[in-house]
C-alpha cells in the first residue's frame, strides 16, 4: 500500500518540480509580449557586459581550478607523514558556507587594514586595491579559485589512486622519465574526470551568484556583474521582472550552448 | 583510498641521466613536496585562522595597517554584542530548524524514491529523473524567480517553511541521484530471500536493504544538509522579516547595516564555520565519497 502510494508520489513529486520550470518562462505571460523582453536585452550593453563578464569569470575559475587541481592532487598522491591532514586541510576551503569566505576574504582584502595588503607591505610588494575597477574581477575569481579547487583535487587524487602502481614501476624500470610518466598514464587516466569536471565546474561558476554577490555586488561599475546578478537586480530591485526572467532564461541558453560546444570538441563518451 | 603501498610519484622522479645522484635528487624532491604540501595547507587553512583570530582579537588592536600575525590580546566583547544587539541567536535557531528538517525529509524522500526507481524500472522514470538532475543545474535565478511566485501567491513566502521546501528541492535531486547508486549495488536476491523467508517488502526494506545502504544514507543526508545550512540565495529571494532570518542571510545584512563592525561579522562568521568544521571532522570519510561520487553543487 505506502509502496503504492509511493510509486504515484514519485511522478506527482516530478511533476511539480518540472511545472516549476515552466514556471519560469511563464512569469511574463500576463501581458505577453512574445520575444519583446530578449529584443530589450539585446539593446542593452549592460545585458552584454554581463555576459562576458560571466564568460571570463567561468573560463578563468575553471582554468585555474583544474590546473592547480591536478597539482594539488598530485602532491596528496605521494606518501608522506601528515598526508591525511594536509589532505583534511585542503578541503576546508570548500565546506566553508559561501557567506563566510566572502566576508572573511572581504576582511583580509581590505585596501588598508586587511592583512593581505600588510603582508604584501611587509616583503615589499606594493598594496593593491582589490575591489577597485581594475581588480575586482581578478580578486573574485582568486577567491572562488581558493574556495573550490579542493573540490577539483580530490576528485583528481580519488581517480589518481585507481591507478595501478604497477603501471608506474614498469614504466621506471622502461626508463621513462617522470614527465613522460606523467603525460603517458596520469594524464590518460585523468582525462575522462578532467572532462567531466571542467564540465560540472563549467555550469556551476557560471551560474555562480551568492560568493560575487557577497562580495562585490557586481561592482565596481558593473565590472563583476554576471547575468545570475543581473537577473537579481532587474527582478528584486527593478521591477524588471520581465527582463529579469529573460536574462536567466538567456544565461540556460548560452549555458546549453557552451556544454553542446564541448561535448562536440571533445566527443564526451558516458565516462 | 588509503593503500599504503602507493608509488610517491614525486619522490621517485628520477630520470636515468642525471647530474646529481639519485639519493641527493631524491632529497631534494621530497623538500620540494614538503614546501608544496606546506603551502596549500597554508593557503587553505590561513584565512579560516585570520577569521577566528580577529573575531576575538581586542578592539585596541583591531583597526591596524599591520596587524600582528599572533593571536591576542583577546576579548569576547564582538560575540557579547552580537547576542544583544542583532537577532544572531534566532538566526541561529532558524538556521538549525530549517537545515535539520530539509535533511531529514529529503533523506526520507530520496530513500523511497530510489528505491522505487531500482526495484520498479517504471520506462521513463530514469528519463524523469536525469531531468531532475538537469533542475540542478539551472540558473538560480530561473529556479529562484518562480519559487518566490509560487510562494507569494500561496501566502506562505517570508517564511521557514518555503525555505525548507525549496531547500528540498534542490537538494532532492542529488540526494535521490547519489542513493540510486547505492541500492543498485544491493543485490535483489537479497531482498527476495527475505521475502521468501515470508518478510514483508516493507520489512525486507527496513531490515534488509537500509542496514546495507545507510552509508549512502549518510552521505545524502550530510550534503543536504550542508546545501541548507550554507545557502544564501534563496533566503536572500524569500525572507524579508529580520525574525526569518537564517544565518548566512542574517550575517550578509550586517554588512550593510553596521558598515564597519568587522569583530562581530567575523565572530557570527566563526559562529557559523566552526560546527561545520568540528563535524566535518567526524564525518570527513562520508564527505569525500559523496564528494567524489559527482560532487555536490558549490
Amino acid at each position: 500500500m505506502i509502496l503504492f502510494a509511493v510509486t504515484i508520489l514519485v511522478p506527482a513529486a516530478m511533476a511539480v518540480r518540472l511545472s516549476l520550470y515552466k514556471m519560469s518562462t511563464f512569469i511574463d505571460e500576463p501581458v505577453f509580449i512574445g520575444l519583446g523582453n530578449f529584443v530589450t536585452l539585446a539593446q542593452q550593453p549592460r545585458f552584454w557586459n554581463a555576459a562576458w563578464n560571466n564568460i571570463v569569470y567561468t573560463v578563468a575559475c575553471v582554468l585555474f581550478q583544474t590546473v592547480i587541481g591536478i597539482g594539488v592532487a598530485l602532491v596528496l598522491h605521494n606518501n608522506f607523514r601528515g598526508r591525511n591532514l594536509v589532505r583534511g586541510a585542503t578541503v576546508v576551503p570548500y565546506i566553508i558556507p559561501s557567506v563566510v569566505v566572502a566576508l572573511t576574504w572581504r576582511w583580509m582584502l581590505q585596501p588598508q587594514l586587511g592583512i593581505v595588503n600588510a603582508i604584501f607591505r611587509a616583503v615589499g610588494l606594493p598594496s593593491i586595491e582589490w575591489f577597485s575597477v581594475g581588480w575586482a574581477m581578478p580578486t573574485v575569481i582568486l577567491v572562488s579559485v581558493w574556495a573550490w579547487m579542493p573540490f577539483v583535487a580530490l576528485v583528481f587524487l580519488a581517480a589518481l589512486q585507481t591507478v595501478p602502481d604497477e603501471l608506474y614501476e614498469s614504466a621506471m624500470i622502461d626508463g621513462a622519465s617522470a614527465w613522460q610518466r606523467f603525460i603517458s598514464i596520469t594524464l590518460p587516466v585523468l582525462k575522462p574526470v578532467v572532462a567531466i569536471i571542467i564540465l560540472l565546474r563549467g555550469i556551476w561558476m557560471f551560474n555562480k551568484f551568492d560568493q560575487i554577490w557577497l562580495l562585490t555586488g557586481g561592482g565596481p561599475l558593473q565590472m563583476t556583474e554576471n547575468l545570475p546578478i543581473l537577473a537579481y537586480v532587474k527582478t528584486f530591485q527593478l521591477n524588471q521582472v520581465g527582463e529579469g526572467t529573460a536574462v536567466a532564461t538567456l544565461s540556460l541558453v548560452i549555458m546549453l550552448a557552451g556544454a553542446l560546444v564541448y561535448f562536440k570538441m571533445f566527443r564526451l563518451e558516458e565516462a | 583510498m588509503n593503500s599504503s603501498s602507493e608509488i610517491p610519484v614525486l619522490v621517485t622522479a628520477a630520470p636515468r641521466v642525471s647530474l646529481l645522484s639519485g639519493a641527493r635528487r631524491k632529497t631534494i624532491a621530497l623538500a620540494g613536496l614538503v614546501v608544496l604540501a606546506v603551502g596549500v595547507t597554508l593557503v587553505s587553512l590561513f584565512p579560516i585562522y585570520w577569521m577566528l583570530v580577529s573575531a576575538v582579537r581586542h578592539p585596541a588592536v583591531f583597526f591596524t595597517p599591520n596587524p600582528s600575525l599572533i593571536p591576542g590580546p583577546f576579548t569576547l566583547e564582538y560575540f557579547g554584542r552580537l547576542f544583544t544587539a542583532t537577532n544572531f541567536p534566532r538566526w541561529y535557531v532558524n538556521s538549525f530548524i530549517v537545515a535539520v528538517l530539509a535533511t531529514v525529509i529529503t533523506v526520507f524522500a530520496a530513500s523511497l524514491m530510489s528505491y522505487v526507481l531500482v526495484r520498479f524500472p517504471i520506462p521513463g522514470l530514469f528519463f524523469v529523473l536525469r531531468l531532475v538532475l538537469v533542475g540542478y543545474m539551472l540558473p538560480p535565478m530561473l529556479l529562484g524567480i518562480p519559487l518566490f511566485a509560487i510562494f507569494t501567491s500561496l501566502g506562505i513566502d517570508d517564511t521557514l517553511l518555503s525555505l525548507i521546501i525549496s531547500h528540498i528541492s534542490i537538494g532532492l535531486p542529488f540526494g535521490v541521484w547519489l542513493l540510486w547508486g547505492f541500492f543498485k549495488t544491493v543485490p535483489v536476491e537479497i531482498e527476495e530471500s527475505a521475502l521468501v523467508d515470508g518478510a514483508t517488502r516493507l520489512q525486507a526494506l527496513r531490515h534488509v536493504l537500509f542496514p546495507l545502504a545507510w552509508p549512502g544514507m549518510v552521505t545524502a543526508g550530510v550534503f543536504a544538509f550542508i546545501v541548507s545550512w550554507t545557502d544564501y540565495t534563496f533566503a536572500l529571494l524569500l525572507i524579508s522579516s529580520d525574525a526569518n532570518r537564517t544565518v548566512p542571510f542574517g550575517l550578509a545584512t550586517m554588512m550593510g547595516a553596521f558598515e564597519m563592525r568587522w569583530g562581530e561579522i567575523l565572530g557570527g562568521a566563526s559562529l557559523v564555520a566552526v560546527p561545520m568544521l568540528i563535524v566535518f571532522a567526524f564525518i570527513s570519510q562520508y564527505f569525500i565519497r559523496g564528494l567524489t561520487a559527482g560532487g555536490v553543487k558549490g
